[in-house]
């Protein structure tokens, strides 16, 4: 895989004291970044089964081809038509190499593909700011940020020996092609404008500050797509295409255009440093929800008291600083729905062929329409009600501070897209107010600092944040089952099977059957299947249709899913130890969660041991056999008739971690040294470690991300300053 | 705090800043959408068109590729016709809740009613001067309560008890109907193609042939009829569903049985109602779905189950089985264009195939219904509704006349007209349409209606004897299960028993 990228950088900066009472300002950073990366990585290449080859010194650029083939003129082939055909079609095969299981040559692909950005960002910003009195401040600001993404993908058609589809490449162009390109041409543009007052007023002990703010948002991106798959050349400067119908096409889109309007109020003051009161008032609007839902009104109140200021507390020197603080305020979150799902709008893809006959196996392509989405005319705002109760605390000379928080912090209207029942015919799930979620816990932060023996400097810091995540009300009070969604749970809870244990032999299998009829499977499990517990019934006369009995019936059937876990964590953790001697500082920054399951899908990819053209993981030779009486890891059998690998606990893992996440040793020069050079004033060497180990149980390549792990890295740096 | 008065000036700005906020004008907010709103869509004759189209392409998902999960497996496999040379759940029977064909199946048979509901609702409503084509309104609703009543009869016989969704649905709360009883789903389709075949043209110009017609409602009503009376046991029906036979005008057998199958051939004389399978504008790509883009969207049907596509990826083909084969007699010119007597792969709809661009997706229409099955449907309800045994064995030979006319071996032979043993005109009808129509997507709902009805016993050795170890058929597989997903989302939707 070959990557590369240059940037250049434009800053500048411009404030400007015009007279004592005005002073303007312009900012702007200009940058452009070009970079170039092969595309088409595929990490599911680690399906192929284990005799597909990936390099061969004799096939072309030294890849092993996936199939084979050889081509001739069409008969068909008709150029006066707008739909011409293949000008070539296979005169032999396509025949694959390695089996119908084959998969992509990823690796290779790679090579005869690549997509390169131009990428340019332009952010300016612009103030007035005026100060008629002392204390206030009135404050215009317009901003903007002006993004261009410009891509180019191309794709050289020899790469169609590597495919796993082994198709036709010159099914999409007149014959000469070599390959195809596709430009992409993204704009983003958000535009700021805020108006901003404050007030700040002290006499005697009282202390006022008042702050108003309107700030309005636009924020729009758009893109502009063409692509040819009729290329003449690959060399990389003559890569150009022409209009020519059908092969090249054009295409524009509107992606997301949303505004908001904000404003604010505050009220600030405090006696003597002692006594904080703080009111906020937050009125919002977005254009994002329908009309009569726009707008939504957000308060928020707090209070805090330094009580070492305080004359009763003079006498205890140990302690630097003891501030309680109170407070509980509402936020609105329009962020989690894209907009305009109060609108039905049609979309004109489908199409449909009419008047075939005669001959004509054809007819004539019609365009269709249909409307996708359903109105949700009531989504508004999600609305975020957190209760907070605290201290801050510093002591022994400001050494060692702590921090300790209590959170409640209730969320109603969680917005969600969920998908509707399939009797709806919805074609695209929905944005809905879905449910009220309370999240619960502590901060805690500790952080010591002190110097030893003069030279060595030590730090440590802390911090721990427990969570309680708890649904409290669903929309209509139906859970989603399978959804992750119900009451009294975690939200995105994992919901399944439980694993009872593995038929060792046929005896075993007979006497369960006495008792027991699954329903899931083919309900023939032979000796080296799994058996599921049975835990639940239908629902009794006295339930609800989506309620289930806690008598377990007999029958292993989809009332016996159960909770198998949250996916967020219970804690969350990190600590940060430093130390500093002469020139030399060294750092270590550890983080973690805690309590956290998660399903692991590769696993069940990898262990499924079913179906053909996945390679399966090593664990699997430790899988039941007549000779090797596995407990833990069932036999291989086609088809998984036992549905073996239905959703249960087998795949669900502890993913909770601690990991190093950075290591930094650096040194800087001593400054008289440096000094005497007469033009460098500062020069740092470091080395940094990124993401150098984990700890955990989790099987997979990442507890965070199985699919793209966080990658190692090692760094090593020189920061001057002249 | 007497002490803190404010400084006039500041007080000013302050009050003024407010009630500029209050005063602001709000035209930010009103953002257009990038797609044109359903209200602003419906408001020409065109785009009534549009979306009448877009109700027929969603045909196109039970019938297409569908990225290597063709759902035409659904109708296809169960039954005693066709067999796979692996285990598929759907051929024995294995198949459960959370099954993905028959979710798929579900999900996009409710997809087509949505999407018919919305016409019917933007008809209902539609302001006067926006048609302008005479009768064209009354068309374009016979054309969607047609096609509706299709999905409502394949639910019923796929799932039996599948809720009824005869409404567009706006409201949040309204999203939850209950499990459909009885007939229901049946009851509705029918009373639906009443009101379709009053509306729907005689025929539409040759540009437009492939869209439903008065024959095709006539043809569906009569069938439909004739799969009530099966099982509810009405004479009534089984009238009516000749009365509805008798008004298909201009109709008639081709000579050539294989020009059913045959891409040159579509929409012949002896066609009712077929899948019309094309491909996109520019091209065909099998992996995208009808919906995904106009260009490329996939518009074919797929056929490589029948023969050994590269696109099959080693998957089971769908081949004879031994009762197909031998229900033909021996020289029947219909066997060769049915099977492949040496391998018993199915040539129907692949002798003269039509591959896109792909070499996978294929424009040859699957028939969905054709004049051979309305002749024995409606012998079927001539023989059980009391009629002349004559007049039902009559209807069978013409079917039987026009194989044998194909070929020079004399076979098949015209059934006597002298039998009078309705038992045994049944079974030469039952058999008569195993060869008939075998492998076009009919026989696992034809069997079933006889087995609700009690005209037949379905188990594990009716289906196949090559494997009848491996068939899990039970009684209460006659209603497929309602997918898990239905039932995790609907409260109020029960599953079928024994599931």
């Amino acid at each position: 895989m070959e990557n590369n990228e240059s940037r250049y950088n434009i800053v500048t900066n411009i404030n400007s004291q015009v007279n004592k009472v005005i002073k303007a300002g312009l900012n702007l950073h200009l940058s452009n970044i070009n970079t170039t990366e092969n595309t088409g990585a595929n990490l599911n290449i680690f399906k192929a089964p284990p005799w597909q080859p990936i390099y061969d010194k004799n096939g072309p650029r030294g890849f092993a081809p996936v199939g084979k083939g050889t081509f001739k003129p069409n008969p068909n082939y008709d150029p006066s038509l707008l739909n011409a055909g293949s000008k070539y079609i296979f005169a032999t095969g396509p025949t694959p190499l390695w089996g119908p299981q084959q998969i992509s040559n990823a690796i290779a692909q790679q090579a005869y593909s690549n997509t390169s950005y131009n990428n340019q960002l332009m952010i300016g910003k612009a103030y007035l700011q005026v100060e008629p009195l002392t204390g206030l401040e009135i404050k215009g600001t317009v901003s903007g940020n002006y993004y261009i993404i410009n891509s180019k993908v191309w794709n050289n058609n020899d790469a169609w020996l590597f495919s796993q589809r082994l198709s036709n490449p010159y099914s999409n162009q007149n014959g000469t092609s070599v390959g195809s390109l596709q430009l992409r041409y993204d704009r983003t543009i958000n535009l700021n404008g805020a108006l901003n007052v404050k007030y700040i007023h002290s006499f005697g002990k009282n202390n006022i500050n008042l702050m108003f703010n309107y700030s309005r948002q636009h924020y729009y991106w758009n893109t502009r797509s063409s692509g040819s798959s009729q290329l003449p050349y690959s060399r990389k400067n003559l890569r150009y295409f022409a209009g020519i119908k059908p092969y090249t096409r054009g295409i524009f889109r509107q992606f997301q255009d949303y505004s908001l309007i904000g404003y604010l109020v505050r009220i600030s003051y405090n006696y003597g440093h002692t006594y904080y009161v703080v009111l906020t008032g937050r009125r919002q609007g977005s254009s994002r929800f329908a009309p009569d839902h726009r707008w939504g009104i957000f308060p928020a109140f707090s209070a805090g008291w330094r009580i070492t200021n305080e004359d009763f507390m003079q006498n205890i020197s140990w302690l630097n600083n003891l501030k309680i603080r109170v407070g509980y305020g509402e936020l609105g979150n329009q962020q989690t729905t894209a907009g305009f799902a109060y609108l039905v709008t049609a979309k004109l893809t489908p199409h449909y062929s009419l008047g075939s006959g005669n001959g004509d196996g054809l007819g004539v392509e019609r365009r269709g329409a249909f409307l996708p989405n359903f109105p949700n005319k009531l989504l508004s705002w999600e609305k975020v009600y957190t209760g907070t109760i605290g201290f801050d605390a510093s002591m022994f000379r400001n050494r060692f501070s702590i921090t300790v928080n209590y959170y409640h912090r209730n969320t109603d209207g969680i917005i969600q897209a969920i998908s509707l029942p399939l009797s709806a015919g919805i074609e695209q799930s929905i944005d809905v107010n879905v449910a009220s979620v309370v999240n619960r816990g502590f901060e805690f932060k500790a952080g010591y600092q002190d110097t030893f023996w003069g030279k060595l400097g030590f730090s440590f810091s802390g911090n721990l944040t427990t969570v309680h995540n708890e649904v409290t009300k669903l929309y209509n009070g139906v859970p989603l089952r399978g959804g992750g969604l119900a009451v009294g749970r975690p939200i995105g809870f994992i919901y399944g099977y439980k694993m009872g244990g593995i038929f060792q032999n046929k005896e075993q299998i007979a006497q369960w059957k006495k008792n027991h009829t699954d329903k899931v499977g083919a309900g023939n499990p032979q000796p080296g299947d799994i058996y599921f517990k049975d835990l639940y019934g239908p629902p009794t006369k006295d339930q609800k249709a989506y309620e289930k009995s806690a008598k377990p019936d007999g029958i292993i059937n989809s009332y016996d899913r159960t909770y198998l876990g949250s996916t967020i964590p219970a804690f969350y953790y990190g600590f940060n130890f430093g130390l500093n001697y002469h020139n030399f500082d060294l750092s270590l920054f550890f983080q973690g969660v805690g309590k956290v399951m998660q399903y692991n899908t590769e696993r069940r990819i990898g262990e499924a041991m079913s179906s053909n053209g996945v390679n399966q993981w090593a664990a699997t030779l430790n899988r039941w056999t007549p000779d090797h009486h596995s407990t833990t890891m069932p036999r291989a059998v086609y088809a998984d008739p036992n549905a073996n690998n239905r959703y249960s606990d087998r795949y669900v893992e502890n993913a909770a971690y601690l990991r190093l996440q950075t290591v930094q040793l650096g040194y800087s020069f001593p400054f008289k040294l440096l000094h005497s050079t007469g033009f460098i004033r500062n020069l740092r060497i470091y080395v940094r470690g990124v993401n150098l180990f984990t700890v955990t149980d989790w099987s997979g390549l990442d507890p965070e991300n199985n699919v793209y792990p966080s990658t190692r890295q090692f760094v090593g740096g020189i920061n001057v300053s002249f | 705090m007497k002490k803190f008065i404010l400084k006039p000036i500041v007080l000013i700005t302050f009050v003024i800043l407010c009630a500029l906020t209050v005063s602001c004008k709000k035209d930010l907010l009103n953002i257009k959408p990038s797609k044109p709103p359903a209200r602003a869509f419906f408001t020409s004759e065109n785009a009534f068109q549009k979306a009448v189209i877009g109700v027929y392409a969603k045909l196109t998902g039970l019938y297409d590729y569908n990225n290597i999960n063709w759902l035409n497996e659904v109708v296809l496999l169960p039954g005693d016709a066709l067999t796979t040379t692996s285990t598929r759940g759907l051929e024995t029977f294995n198949i459960q809740p959370t099954s993905r064909k028959t979710t798929d199946y579900f999900r996009i048979l409710y997809q087509l009613i949505n999407r018919a509901n919305v016409v019917l609702q933007e008809i209902k409503n539609v302001k006067p001067g926006v048609y302008t084509t005479p009768h064209l309104k009354d068309y374009n609703k016979g054309e969607v309560l047609f096609l509706r009543a299709m999905a409502y009869f394949r639910l019923w016989n796929l799932y039996g008890t599948a809720p009824l969704v005869t409404k567009r649905v706006v409201k949040l709360n309204k999203l939850h109907p209950p499990n459909s009883k009885g007939t229901e789903l049946l009851d509705r389709a029918i009373k639906d193609l009443q009101t379709a075949a009053d509306l729907l043209p005689v025929s539409w110009s040759k540009q437009n042939r492939g869209r439903a017609t008065k024959n095709s409602a006539y043809g569906m009503l009569g069938k439909y009829l004739v799969f009530r009376a099966t099982v509810t046991h009405s004479d009534a029906d089984y009238k009516a569903a000749i009365q509805a036979f008798n008004k298909i005008k201009g109709v008639h057998l081709v000579a050539n049985f294989e020009d059913n199958f045959d891409y040159r051939t579509e929409n012949n004389a002896e066609s009712l109602f077929e899948f019309q399978a094309g491909s996109g504008p520019s091209s065909d790509n099998i992996y995208l779905s009808n919906d995904a883009d106009f260009n490329v969207g996939q518009a074919s049907a797929y056929w490589g189950f029948f023969d050994n596509n590269y696109a099959q990826y080693g998957q089971a083909l769908f081949i004879a089985t031994h009762k197909l084969v031998n229900a033909f007699e021996p020289g029947d010119p219909r066997l060769p264009l049915t099977v492949n007597t040496t391998n018993y792969h199915i040539t129907k709809y692949v002798l003269h195939n039509k591959l896109n661009n792909f070499a996978a997706g294929s424009r040859n229409n699957p028939r969905i219904l054709r004049y051979a099955a309305v002749l024995l449907y409606k012998a079927e309800a001539v023989l059980h509704s009391g009629g002349s045994t004559k007049k039902a064995i009559k209807l069978i030979n013409k079917v039987r006349t026009r194989a044998r006319n194909m070929g020079t071996t004399g076979v098949p032979k015209n059934f006597p007209l002298t039998e009078t043993n309705r038992k045994t005109i049944f079974h030469w009808i039952m058999n008569e349409r195993l060869r008939e129509l075998a492998g076009e997507g009919h026989r696992w709902f034809n069997l079933r209606r006889w087995a609700l009805g009690g005209y037949i016993t379905l188990n594990n050795a009716f289906f196949d004897s090559d494997i009848p170890k491996r068939m899990q058929f039970k009684k209460y597989k006659l209603y497929f299960p309602i997918p898990q997903v239905e039932i995790d989302k609907d409260p109020n939707v029960k599953q079928n028993p024994g599931y």
